[in-house]
């Protein structure tokens, strides 16, 4: 009788065992869970949804007695699922270049708020098109009806020139530089006739001999006179004191310097609407010292930005060009150097340039930061092999990376090559920052290793090999333990190949050659250096650096121009990456960061470090060595099994009777 | 043919007893390793490790939510958002991958004292909603009859009751007896309280304030 009895309670047991899961603890109980069910349920779910369960889920699992296998396969189908590992992926890949894209302002169009308020750039590019920075152009004057206006009719022609003979527009008024001149306004009066005789604001009284430098500017959107001498309290303007009188003796138009000192200048001419010509060449204007010249207004097409306005905005003349050269010295407008040349403008559409406000280089950074977890998100959702995301040609695009790609808009703040022909990106309208359209990128390309977003936030190869390592292969550059650094009177410190000088050898001799997987990409930027276009010898590279010119006209910077050692003299005008390889390394430039993946395939480590980061990203905690010892090789042999499916690797952790403890 | 079956039931019974049992002795396969409890609905993957070399910690780290899942728990028990949270992301902890490139779930006192700023914000409002609400779309006490909102005349069985439920909704996490009787304590003295400065939705909205700030809200 006491065995019925023992027996009807133990099959009670085993078929009452989801009601009595968290209670009863009979012996032969066939859960799993060390923790109770609805703490169990809640780890879950925060660790694979990035939620805790609703109270109707807690209820189901309640009601179910556990979370099996098909709930876990279940869950990993939620879009919540998908979400948490697109957070996983991008602290992995810490993708965010926000920080790393150099952005001072020098391209972006902005509103000028008076007049007929001209788009026009003002930072740093104004004092070379217009000599002062921050200055912009007159918004008052229309650039093609000059003559229309006469802001300061003492100071210029009869008839102005717009334009000169190859359309390039030309000032249409003048100023005196606030940086060299010191100007104070005259009150109540209309113009700098009127002013002859008058006393100004600072207490100085113009005579008529200075006239040439009295300037009409604008306060406000009224024109008010102004006396303008050189300012003596400033250093570099202050020994200009000596008057230099026109040919009939009647007004001054110099004032020079009788005996300047260092960094003083010694003469300033008083202002026109005459530009110079910067080394005499036609075609290279510069401002006169001392003068703010400014150019007028035009109507152009609205830049590519601005979805919302119909037909033409008004425009600074010299922005609104569109060439793509020099007319006169047929330089080329499509390299930063268009912001100094008066002759270029901002292109089609002003696609050189950028929106005045941030809103969307902010679009920008945000869509580049969210290719590389797009593409990673895409590999986990269909299953696919996860090494996948290292190797992939897949990518996609929003409609701010489609169109900026497809019409190479503001292509000096963002070094970055199209991944593959432009009309074969997908066409997003610009606007539609949430449609993410998939496209297969070039041969070159490999997964996330190459996206704009690993290449600018990993900057230079060297960066790239060490996160590649760190996040991919759990591995970390660091000194030998107990290594001491050579002393510096140490001739080896003379080794300028870090693979091989002492010290940093024990690191570089891998960084170096693996550094040469990026061989092909820019450092600080994310450009492709094309063979056809970067050979692996530039003959006009090497000849520049043998003639000494180690710039070459700013066209070899990816190439060895300096020589300082006997390797380094043999690789002039050799493509950087070169420097110092090896023939056995050199194929790591030609196969990129694909072949290195492959080769990492072949030793198995990079499904250890994947078993590993999943691990820590599950139990919050990193594997201990008799862990490694335990669990690694037998979950990363089941990864392999799995083809590498990383929902199979979670659910073999989330089995785990490690997962389901908490101590 | 009756026999035959209960003969049968009692075999598998007298055998899934003898194999429960023999479990219980079986030595571990490997030295300084620890059985694992058979899984049942699916195969033993691992030992586990030895917890005397592995400083006590076989199992998962409990560890501090992360903001973007605190952002989701919120919304999940509350049903609403927390309105500063995004703006105090990095202060709590959240990463950039810029600056900061690993997420901080360490719990200290800033955390907890935001927290408690957002606990206080939405278990409130959400309090408030309840009371204007049917009883099966209310979040802090659905299954609670309410009388001219006054929650002192609720009983110690309904107070317990929702205080369980409660305790689920936001640790996933029962009650023990003792506890569930001191919580219901601490009600009763809030209820009245709320009574008293006619401020109905402080009842349930303080008890909402005392689990979410409780740290096993914060962890798991």
């Amino acid at each position: 009788m006491r065995l019925l009895t023992r027996l009807a309670s133990c099959c009670l047991a085993v078929l009452a065992l989801p009601a009595l899961a968290q209670t009863a603890q009979p012996v032969c109980e066939t859960s799993a869970s060390n923790v109770p069910l609805e703490r169990h349920v809640r780890q879950v779910y925060l660790d694979m949804l990035g939620r805790p369960p609703t109270i109707a889920e807690y209820r189901f699992y309640k009601a179910k007695g556990a979370i099996l296998p098909e709930d876990l396969q279940s869950l990993m189908e939620k879009e919540e699922f998908y979400g948490r590992l697109r957070t996983y992926h991008r602290a992995l890949l810490r993708s965010n270049i926000s920080n790393s894209i150099f952005v001072n302002g020098d391209m972006r169009l902005g509103d000028v708020p008076v007049g007929f308020r001209p788009l026009g750039i003002r930072g740093n590019p104004s004092t070379t098109l217009r000599g002062q920075n921050g200055a912009g152009c007159d918004a008052f004057i229309m650039q093609d009806d000059c003559n229309a206006t006469r802001q300061d009719p003492h100071l210029e022609p009869a008839t102005k020139r717009c334009r000169d003979s190859y359309n390039v527009p030309l000032p249409v008024s003048v100023d005196y530089s606030p940086d060299q001149y010191r100007c104070e306004p005259f009150t109540g009066l209309a113009d700098c006739s009127a002013a002859i005789g008058q006393t100004d604001a600072a207490g100085r009284v113009m005579p008529e001999k200075h006239l040439l430098f009295c300037d009409m500017r604008r306060v406000g959107a009224a024109l008010q006179p102004h006396y303008c001498l050189p300012n003596s309290g400033a250093p570099q303007t202050a020994g200009l004191t000596s008057e230099v009188m026109d040919v009939d003796n009647r007004y001054v138009v110099a004032f020079t310097n009788p005996a300047p000192v260092n960094g003083q200048l010694t003469r300033l001419n008083r202002c026109t609407l005459d530009l110079n010509l910067s080394g005499g060449i036609r075609g290279r204007y510069a401002v006169p010292q001392g003068c703010v010249q400014r150019e007028g207004v035009v109507m152009t097409a609205t830049p590519y930005w601005d979805v919302t306005t119909q037909g033409q905005v008004p425009m600074c003349a010299i922005e609104a060009q569109t060439r793509e050269t020099n007319p006169w010295t047929m330089e080329s407008c499509t390299t930063g150097r268009f912001t100094g040349d008066r002759s270029c403008g901002c292109g089609v559409k002003s696609n050189r340039c950028e929106s005045g406000n941030t809103t969307l280089h902010n679009a920008r950074i945000t869509a580049f930061n969210d290719e590389p977890v797009m593409i990673a998100d895409s590999v986990v959702r269909r299953d696919e092999d996860y090494f996948n995301i290292l190797t992939t040609r897949r990518s996609f695009v929003n409609g701010t990376l489609s169109q900026m790609y497809r019409q190479n808009q503001s292509p000096q703040t963002w070094l970055v090559t199209p991944p593959t022909e432009r009309d074969a990106i997908p066409d997003v309208p610009l606007n539609d920052v949430n449609t993410w359209a998939e496209y297969t990128r070039d041969m070159n390309a490999s997964g996330v290793l190459t996206t704009p977003s690993w290449l600018y936030r990993f900057p230079t190869q060297r960066s790239r090999v060490n996160q590649f390592y760190d996040a991919f292969l759990c591995k970390h550059f660091s000194p030998e333990a107990g290594a001491i650094a050579p002393s510096p009177e140490d001739s080896c410190n003379r080794e300028n190949n870090l693979a091989k000088r002492c010290g940093c050898s024990y690191c570089h001799a891998t960084v170096e050659p693996m550094g040469a997987h990026w061989g092909r990409f820019g450092e600080r930027n994310a450009q492709y250096l094309n063979p056809e276009t970067f050979p692996r010898l530039d003959a006009r590279c090497r000849d520049c650096a043998l003639s000494g010119d180690t710039t070459c006209n700013n066209e070899c910077g990816n190439y060895v121009m300096q020589a300082f050692d006997g390797d380094g003299a043999n690789s002039l005008g050799l493509l950087r990456t070169y420097l110092y390889r090896t023939p056995e390394e050199e194929p790591n430039i030609v196969g990129g960061p694909r072949l290195m993946v492959q080769r990492f395939m072949q030793t198995g480590e990079l499904e250890k470090c994947a078993v590993r980061n999943i691990w820590n990203h599950l139990l919050g905690r990193s594997m201990s060595s008799q862990e490694e010892s335990l669990y690694l090789t037998q979950l990363a042999q089941g990864f392999a099994n799995d083809g590498h499916n990383l929902k199979a690797l979670m659910q073999r952790i989330v089995a785990t009777d490690s997962y389901r403890r908490i101590d | 043919m009756k026999t035959t079956t209960s003969t049968l039931v009692l075999f598998a019974a007298v055998f899934a007893l003898v194999s429960c049992s023999s479990k219980t002795v079986e030595k571990p396969a490997m030295e300084g390793t620890l059985e694992t409890v058979d899984m049942g609905h699916h195969p033993p993957t691992v030992k586990l490790a030895d917890p005397e070399q592995n400083q006590g910690h076989i199992g998962r780290k409990p560890r501090r939510i992360s903001v973007a899942q605190l952002r989701e728990s919120i919304l999940t028990t509350t049903g609403r958002q927390w309105s500063q949270i995004n703006a105090l992301a990095a202060t709590l902890g959240q990463a950039d991958y810029a600056l900061t490139v690993s997420e901080s779930t360490e719990v200290n006192l800033v955390f907890a004292k935001f927290l408690e700023d957002g606990a206080r914000e939405v278990c409130l409002a959400t309090a408030s909603a309840d009371l204007n609400k049917p009883a099966p779309d209310r979040v802090l006490f659905p299954d609670v009859t309410i009388t001219n909102r006054d929650f002192t005349m609720m009983s110690d069985d309904a107070i317990k009751a929702n205080l369980s439920y409660l305790a689920i909704r936001f640790w996933g996490q029962a009650f023990s007896d003792a506890e569930r009787d001191s919580w219901a304590g601490t009600f009763k003295t809030v209820a009245a309280r709320a009574k008293t400065i006619n401020r109905p939705e402080q009842a349930w909205g303080a008890m909402c304030i005392a689990f979410m700030t409780d740290p096993r809200f914060a962890t798991y």
